[in-house]
């Protein structure tokens, strides 16, 4: 992970900011920020303890120790906040839950939750060196959250960058990214949106890495390892079954391509293996056998004496010719013939059978020395292939926009042969028509505004949340990204508006929230205090709670 | 006033009769005639005519709709209310009994309240509503371009708007006269002009035609009206004896502009001729440039002038979302145009009402700028904008609060009709769209 400054008119301020605070341990760590540390997440695979495998929801409630207790008391660092209700994600979309925290106080250190206590002493708070906020007495719903992400923007990347049709797998984002660019500063207080995914590009058919921005630190902190990302097709161009079908091939292909560059490495590896043995061996065997001045050490490899394809070119002498000529005619080519053979015959008499003895220890025992190795043949680094394998390893998210039911297909079918973990169907318009079929591929869903084109067509209303519900219904995780700049604010209403279609809340907020970052490829970093339920229009940011420490819509710190 | 309800009062009493009257007239009838009719052809015309007045009756039964709290007009709200609509008005408002259960012909929800009023639409074929040779043309209507056919109205109606004032476009500096309509329905004949348009935006200053700039657009409404004051009312042509009718306040007047040197140069051009005017915000796609938060907020506020606002979308900046809640607070009256036909299939009216709010506007205000502000200045407020006895029937019931996007719009009512049904009962299997909702 790596930490680049806000350029322009901040440099001294994030400069002094990066010196002075080393990266944020929340940056370092794998699990969600808001989860005890009893309750060890991993999201991209089964629960790791005991108890969130058997009550997540219980062991997320878990009442901190006294001693605990004491301890984060005495921590500068700590945070104690009074919140009305809190919604946690899990790594099972039933065990998301909105508790209500009864009057307790959750206690963090940095942005990472610790536990949480159903009472604290007032003589405790008193002398307690830790930070005591009761954000009930700003508003009676405080109501806090990981921050949302959006899990496609267009911030910090110019339209030219984003355009370009010559990118490829090996193309990341963060190798352009413009974080000095404005006008994202107040979504974090306004919205509550604090992680933001940057595509490396739109236009061309495969793009590299794109980038988690963290907005809610200075220096702005950059995850360049997000998810790569390819497109079959798109509502704005025009396309033929064909063509489209044609992608699809193309990324079969690049897979198999990927597999195989991925076997000739593993083939390297073990030649390499062995090569770095027997020159020890051979080493070993000069060391103790010094050669003598004017000696030579043993060839790497017998010279061949056979051409290419196993023949030899055989000569005739004038004499054997003069010979044949003297035979009759009809004679001539059969003698000829016969002669060739019997001389090629002779240059490629079989070698000796090799001694089953021979060998490595054979020549240490024997005395003879060992053939110099040859080095095996090197595969050369390709990027791409490489971008690739991280998919295929599982290690990272393949984000493929596609629309129509058929392609979303085609994908699953993909996704399905080269066994692929991590795939973000982006767009999706006709996902709706085959919700069990993604829902049993584990592939997520990534809704945009966009998804029907504003032109063209006779829209039909409310596609998107209305699609987002009944995805939600058939257990298939949904997010949803702006594809724009202020668009994201509009994040949180949008999903409003699929808990009006059926979508319940929870499903709503891990949407915005661990279903955003999965498909990102990252996770989120800091949390949000809202002033009542999230998604009701009528909630405003109160203040977030960042590594960095606590900040104040109002600006008060 | 009075007179005008007495009159529909009678109209809607001899709606309700008309079954009665028909059976009356031919009761009479067979007692006149009842020498010559033969028994034969008696019994046969009961026998035609009883299917028919059984439907004629059918249609006159009233519709009644009960919701778990209805907004009377926005801060006035009534808990359990029922309303009783016959014809194409409220009949009947009074409150249901806790726990009572809802009969089958009963339609229920949670909220309840009025059609909402959009003063600024545009809908339709944008160079049907102005002269593109002339940009002096104040005596055109807009309802001469009105298509009450156009398929486009079922989606207006679908946002809860249930009246809205067509309105020439930006691109003359005086259009025409915004008329009031209800979407989808036939026009009254000869109603009254609502407003004239002017504008003074750019989309109205052309290279090809007079004015060419903002100044000259000016110039331009100054010269007319100076004009109208050297001429006898006899000599007045259609233009001017239009514009005659906005001096000293007879007429609204709505006048579009975007940048603050618009809206300034509108402003003296209201105080100069004494106008009732209003501006109107807003380019053909809903953008203005966010100065005017900054210049002339304090100008406005000091003015009493009236704003009207574009509908807010995902792609409205953070200043144009927090321009309701600035107006709110400056005390400058507001209201919203929310009808638009590039919606991407949302809810423009509940999506502008939920992202002002978020800016901190109040639940109350939001409701008011697309019900009864609009209606106080269409004067209308005594026909639709709020929910009382003997208003227009024009309604919206809602799954919760109309601002909270959360909550979805099951029913509107328009004149009395059930115009758009998007109760969860009636949804119609998926066919085209997760939303159930088919192409064709």
């Amino acid at each position: 992970m790596t930490a680049i400054p806000l350029i322009g008119g901040s440099v001294g301020l994030a400069c002094a900011l990066a010196l002075s605070s080393p990266l944020p341990a929340a940056y370092q760590g794998s699990e969600g920020d808001l989860l005890p540390p009893d309750v060890k997440i991993d999201w991209f695979g089964p629960a790791k303890t005991k108890a969130a495998k058997e009550a997540p929801k219980a062991a997320l409630r878990k009442a901190g120790s006294p001693e605990l207790l004491k301890k984060l008391l005495g921590n500068r660092r700590a945070t104690f906040l009074k919140v009305d209700r809190y919604f946690l994600p899990s790594h099972k979309a039933k065990d998301a839950a909105i508790l209500d925290s009864e009057g307790g106080w959750l206690a963090f250190v940095g942005s990472r939750f610790q536990a949480w206590f159903p009472k604290v002493p007032n003589g405790a708070k008193a002398q307690a060196k830790a930070r005591m906020l009761d954000l009930t007495n700003e508003s009676a719903k405080a109501f806090l959250l990981p921050g949302l992400c959006d899990a496609d923007s267009r911030f910090f990347r110019s339209s030219s960058d984003l355009r370009d049709s010559g990118l490829t797998l090996a193309t990341p984002a963060a190798a352009s990214i413009a974080l000095w660019e404005k006008g994202w500063e107040d979504l974090p207080l306004t919205t509550g949106i604090t992680t933001l995914f940057v595509p490396a590009g739109t236009a061309a058919t495969s793009s590299g890495h794109g980038a988690l921005v963290g907005l809610s630190l200075r220096p702005l902190m950059l995850q360049p390892k997000g998810g790569l990302s390819y497109r079959i097709s798109s509502l704005g161009s025009r396309g033929t079954n064909l063509s489209r079908d044609q992608v699809v091939k193309a990324l079969d292909k690049a897979f198999e391509a990927a597999e195989k560059y991925k076997e000739a490495k593993e083939k390297f590896d073990k030649d390499l293996k062995e090569y770095k043995k027997k020159r020890k061996e051979y080493l070993a065997y000069y060391k103790k056998n010094p050669m003598k001045k004017g000696a030579k050490a043993a060839p790497a490899k017998a010279a061949s004496t056979s051409r290419k394809g196993g023949r030899r070119r055989v000569g005739l002498t004038p004499a054997e010719l003069a010979a044949i000529r003297k035979l009759p005619r009809e004679q001539q080519r059969k003698a000829m013939q016969d002669l060739m053979r019997k001389k090629a015959g002779t240059a490629q008499a079989k070698p000796a059978a090799k001694d089953p003895k021979a060998g490595s220890k054979t020549a240490k025992t024997s005395g003879k020395a060992p053939a110099r190795p040859k080095f095996p043949k090197r595969v050369p680094e390709n990027p791409q292939y490489e971008s690739l394998l991280s998919v295929l390893d599982g290690k990272d998210f393949l984000r493929v926009e596609a629309h129509r039911a058929g392609e979303i297909r085609a994908l699953l079918e993909l996704k399905k042969k080269h066994a692929l973990d991590k795939l973000v169907i982006v767009g999706a318009t006709e996902a709706w028509k085959l919700p069990e079929a993604i829902a049993k591929s584990g592939a997520l869903v990534l809704l945009r505004p966009d998804t029907l084109p504003s032109r063209g067509y006779d829209l039909l209303s409310e596609h998107l949340p209305a699609q987002a519900a009944l995805l939600s219904k058939a257990d298939v995780p949904v997010c949803f990204g702006s594809a724009g700049r202020r668009e994201a604010g509009s994040l949180p209403l949008m999903a409003a508006r699929a808990v009006a279609h059926g979508m319940s809340e929870t499903q709503a907020l891990e949407a915005l929230t661990k279903t955003a970052w999965l498909a990102s490829g990252g996770q989120g970093n800091a949390m949000v205090i809202f002033s009542g339920d999230p998604l009701s229009p009528d909630a405003r940011v109160l203040c977030v709670l960042d590594p960095m420490g606590l900040r104040h819509a109002g600006g008060q710190k | 006033m009075i007179q005008h309800d007495t009159a529909r009062h009678a109209a809607d009493s001899s709606a309700a009769d008309r079954s009665t009257a028909v059976i009356l007239n031919i009761g009479k009838s067979m007692n006149r005639h009842h020498s010559r009719l033969p028994l034969a052809t008696t019994v046969w015309i009961v026998a035609t005519l009883t299917p028919w007045m059984a439907a004629q009756s059918s249609s006159l039964k009233p519709i009644v709709i009960r919701a778990e709290k209805a907004w009377l007009e926005p801060g006035k709200s009534l808990e359990r209310a029922r309303f009783t609509i016959r014809g194409d008005a409220i009949s009947e408002v009074d409150q249901f009994e806790k726990g009572s259960k809802a009969g089958s012909d009963v339609i229920s929800g949670a909220v309840l309240t009025a059609g909402f009023i959009d003063l600024h639409n545009q809908l339709g074929p944008t160079n049907e509503l102005a002269e593109k040779v002339e940009s002096f043309t104040p005596e055109l209507r807009a309802d001469q371009a009105y298509d009450p056919f156009d398929a486009r109205w079922k989606r207006v109606l679908a946002q809860g708007i249930t009246s809205l004032i067509y309105a020439p476009s930006n691109t003359s500096i005086a259009g025409g006269q915004a008329i009031l309509l209800r979407p989808g329905l036939k026009p009254e004949k000869d109603a009254p002009a609502t407003y004239v348009k002017f504008s003074l935006t750019r989309e109205a200053q052309s290279t090809y035609k007079r004015p060419t700039s903002l100044v000259g657009a000016v110039d331009y409404l100054r010269e007319s009206y100076r004009n109208l004051r050297s001429r006898t009312p006899r000599n007045l042509g259609a233009a001017e004896l239009i514009l005659a009718t906005t001096v000293g306040g007879n007429s609204s007047v709505g006048i579009a502009c975007n940048r603050p040197e618009e809206i300034q140069a509108a402003l003296e051009l209201s105080k100069e001729q004494n106008l009732d005017s209003f501006l109107i915000l807003g380019d053909a796609t809903g953008q203005f440039d966010p100065r005017i938060l900054d210049d002339v907020l304090p100008t406005l506020a000091k003015e009493g002038k009236r704003l009207l606002l574009p509908a807010l979308g995902s792609k409205s900046s953070q200043r144009a979302q927090a321009l309701p809640a600035q107006l709110a607070k400056q005390g400058i009256p507001f209201a919203f145009s929310a009808a638009s036909d590039r919606n991407n299939g949302i809810n423009k009216c509940q999506w502008t009402m939920a992202m002002a709010m978020r800016s901190g506007l109040s639940a109350d205000k939001a409701l008011a700028a697309l019900t009864t502000t609009p209606a106080s200045w269409a004067k209308i407020s005594d026909k639709a904008g709020s929910l009382y006895k003997d208003r227009q029937a024009d309604l919206c019931l809602w799954s919760g609060e109309p601002w909270d996007l959360r909550s979805r719009l099951l029913l509107v009512v328009r004149a009395g009709k059930i115009v758009c049904d998007a109760r969860p009962e009636k949804d119609t299997p998926m066919k085209d769209s997760p939303t159930g909702e088919s192409h064709r």
